[in-house]
């Protein structure tokens, strides 16, 4: 499946509350005031549902920024143009 | 159905400009189906309205304080998510695994928050590190924190039982041996608890987690976030807990309206005859007897019963008396409404007889058009969505917990007979009497309790429940009410009615303290069932004693309104009380304690201590 920035963007937007977020690729937890461990979890739990995959707990844990998120993704046969 | 993700925006839309609005459209999505990710959402936007906007619209708050040895985040979210909009859930939560200090330590962050209900969740997960470790159950720590905690707090105990470990099969591994005997101890503590005074219930999670849609066990989130089970478990158990304390707290329903044909028996009566409706255990009559039984337990923790079915009803009556395999007898009906009269109709005469709100009543009929008619005329209703299936009629009935009594009290287990008795006085008050003798006639009594230990239960109750003839609608919880009672200067008293029908039980409380010259109501209010017997004179009357004996010279009270208390709205004014000042929904009242004068009541005021023994609320 081929997905846009957007899409992730509107996931991260809708998790953290923030409808100006935007992203780009180095961006972090020190990055978004509301990416705390718990509401990683919400953004884990979001993209699953939206792209019907599920993340290991390994993925999960070495998610550390946006780029890390987007080649997690790629594995799961979801490709994100910037 | 809108999908869930527009409602969403739709309610954060409104959030800052129509809250109200915006409490309406979240309820919705209770009923939607809704993902995790969008479940969290609406209970962040929950949490963000205007607390004043949800307490208006909740009929009572409640404080509930969630302490468990893992995250709770998403189901104290839930929970007070699910409380929404009849109660006002204010949440607590521990800091992780704090749990126990909280429960030990005086003057902890719990203690100060005064709980009304404490859920305790150890979960499995958190006593074996993520069921790395099968060593003990730390039974004996519950067990000495919570009842430390009972000794200073009338707070009501959830306690949750461990949930199964992710490897159990149901066999006779060492994970199934351990969550056995955490099982069997915790049952124990409950029961021991109990044996020590303690307010206590016990939840299983187990069945909350077999319903929850996909595998419920917490797996990677146990790992990254130390939930105990799967993010929509943990949703659909903090759901499943609000409808534990809303029936601990405030049960919502006192009646069940329930048609005849095809939902208490198969097969329609006036064609078959009281002989051939099914009502075969062993065969597909099993279903209606499930029923039943569902619903004389209702009948045995003081729910209400009324009968709505369209037919003669002389062969409604046959099949309860004809028919030996009948689990329901017509004694158990409160009122019987068989006619071919709209049910709605049929309906709004019944509460209307038994004093009730239409908001108490929940309304089970096995056909669509009734139930969409009911939902239609009397949104009030709460109507079951009951399931083609009769098989299906009991659980679907007893899923929605609305049956469910955690405590009950000595007048839930006593209405049923006073009912039975208001009948009699109905006919009483037919006959060609004025409204004088009728009153005179009954030899009524009020028995003056102060209120104590014996009664706090029930009083507690009262002030959540009582809507309608409340002056005040103070919902003070029960450690508010002792904090009152220990005041000596203050008053504070509650009120048992009996006349020669029978024993009302306790019907009304009067709450009051001593500011200067003056006596100031706090709250007053009576239960409904007992207005039109002057009994509200008669507690006016002991209090103005009260206020004399103590040389207060004004009693002070105020009438504050709310969208259901217009019953007590005259009750000052027509009380000799003068109007000094009002602001907003409040009005301030002033009564001479030498000059005034009060109505005439009917009532023969006892002072405790006179307490036939037996008789006492």
């Amino acid at each position: 499946m081929n997905v846009t920035k957007d899409d992730v963007q509107d996931i991260f937007r809708s998790v953290f509350n923030d409808p100006q977020l935007t992203l780009f690729p180095e961006m972090a937890a020190k990055d978004v005031p509301a990416w705390d461990s718990f509401n990683h979890l919400n953004l884990i739990l979001a993209l699953e549902d939206r792209f019907g995959l599920r993340f290991s707990s390994e993925e999960i844990a070495a998610m550390a920024n946006v780029n890390d998120l987007f080649t997690s993704l790629n594995r799961h046969g979801i490709a994100v143009a910037w | 159905m809108k999908p869930v993700r527009d409602i969403l925006a739709d309610a954060r839309g409104k959030a800052t400009t129509s809250p109200a609005a915006a409490l309406d459209l979240l309820e919705t999505i209770k009923t939607s189906g809704a993902s995790v990710a969008d479940w969290w959402a609406a209970c962040q936007l929950l949490a963000g309205l205007p607390p004043e906007v949800r307490a208006a619209r909740a009929v009572a708050g409640v404080k509930v304080a969630v302490l468990a040895n893992h995250t709770t985040t998403y189901t104290a979210a839930a929970l007070e998510f699910e409380l929404s909009p009849r109660l006002h859930g204010i949440l607590f939560e521990s800091d992780f695994d704090a749990w126990e200090a909280e429960l030990q330590v005086e003057g902890s962050k719990l203690a100060r928050f005064g709980p009304d209900v404490v859920v305790v969740h150890v979960a499995s997960l958190g006593m074996t590190g993520g069921a790395t470790r099968l060593e003990g159950v730390p039974v004996v720590r519950v067990e000495d924190a919570v009842k430390a905690f009972a000794s200073r707090s009338d707070a009501r105990i959830v306690l949750v039982l461990p949930e199964p470990l992710p490897e159990c099969t149901g066999g006779t591994s060492a994970a199934d041996a351990w969550f056995r005997e955490a099982q069997a101890r915790f049952v124990d503590l409950a029961g021991r608890l109990q044996a020590a005074g303690v307010a206590v219930v016990v939840e299983d999670p187990l069945r909350t987690l077999l319903r929850t849609k996909g595998n419920w066990v917490a797996s990677r989130f146990w790992s990254h976030g130390k939930l105990p089970f799967h993010p929509s478990a943990c949703i659909a158990f903090g759901r499943r807990l609000a409808q534990v304390i809303e029936s601990m707290v405030s049960p919502r329903i006192k009646a069940v309206a329930v048609d005849c044909d095809n939902t208490l028996w198969g097969g329609e009566v006036g064609d078959v005859g009281a002989a051939a409706v099914n009502l075969s255990a062993l065969d597909s009559g099993g279903g209606y007897l499930r029923l039943q039984r569902l619903l004389k337990e209702a009948v045995g923790r003081g729910i209400v019963l009324i009968a709505l079915s369209k037919n003669e009803e002389s062969s409604v009556r046959a099949v309860f008396e004809e028919r030996s395999e009948m689990l329901l007898s017509l004694d158990d009906f409160s009122v019987l409404k068989v006619n071919w009269q709209p049910k709605a109709h049929n309906l709004q005469e019944a509460v209307a007889e038994l004093n009730i709100g239409l908001d108490s009543v929940l309304f089970l009929d096995d056909s669509p058009f009734e139930r969409a008619q009911m939902a239609a005329m009397l949104p009030q209703v709460t109507v079951v969505d009951m399931p083609r299936d009769a098989d299906e009629f009991a659980s679907t009935v007893a899923a929605t917990g609305l049956l469910e009594r955690s405590f009950v009290t000595p007048e839930d287990l006593r209405r049923i007979q006073m009912y039975r008795e208001e009948r009699l006085r109905e006919r009483a008050r037919s006959g060609d009497v004025s409204a004088e003798e009728f009153l005179r006639s009954l030899g009524l009594r009020l028995f003056v309790h102060p209120v104590g230990t014996d009664n706090l239960m029930r009083v507690t109750q009262m002030l959540a429940k009582t809507n309608q003839f409340n002056l005040t609608t103070r919902r003070h919880g029960a450690e508010a009410i002792s904090r009152m009672t220990a005041d000596k200067s203050g008053y504070a008293r509650c009120f048992q009615l009996v006349d020669r029908f029978g024993d009302a039980g306790i019907v009304g409380v009067l709450l009051a303290r001593a500011e200067g010259e003056a006596a100031v109501i706090d709250t007053l209010l009576m239960s409904c069932r007992v207005l039109g017997r002057t009994a509200e004179y008669a507690m006016l009357a002991h209090l103005r004693t009260w206020a004399a004996s103590r040389g207060l010279r004004t009693i002070i009270g105020e009438y504050r309104r709310t969208p259901k208390n217009a019953p007590i709205a005259q009750l000052l004014p027509s009380s000799g009380f003068t109007l000094v000042g009002s602001t907003g929904e409040t009005e301030q009242y002033s009564f001479d304690v030498a000059g005034g004068t009060l109505p005439v009541h009917y009532v023969e005021l006892v002072e405790s201590g006179q307490v036939p023994a037996g008789q006492r609320g």
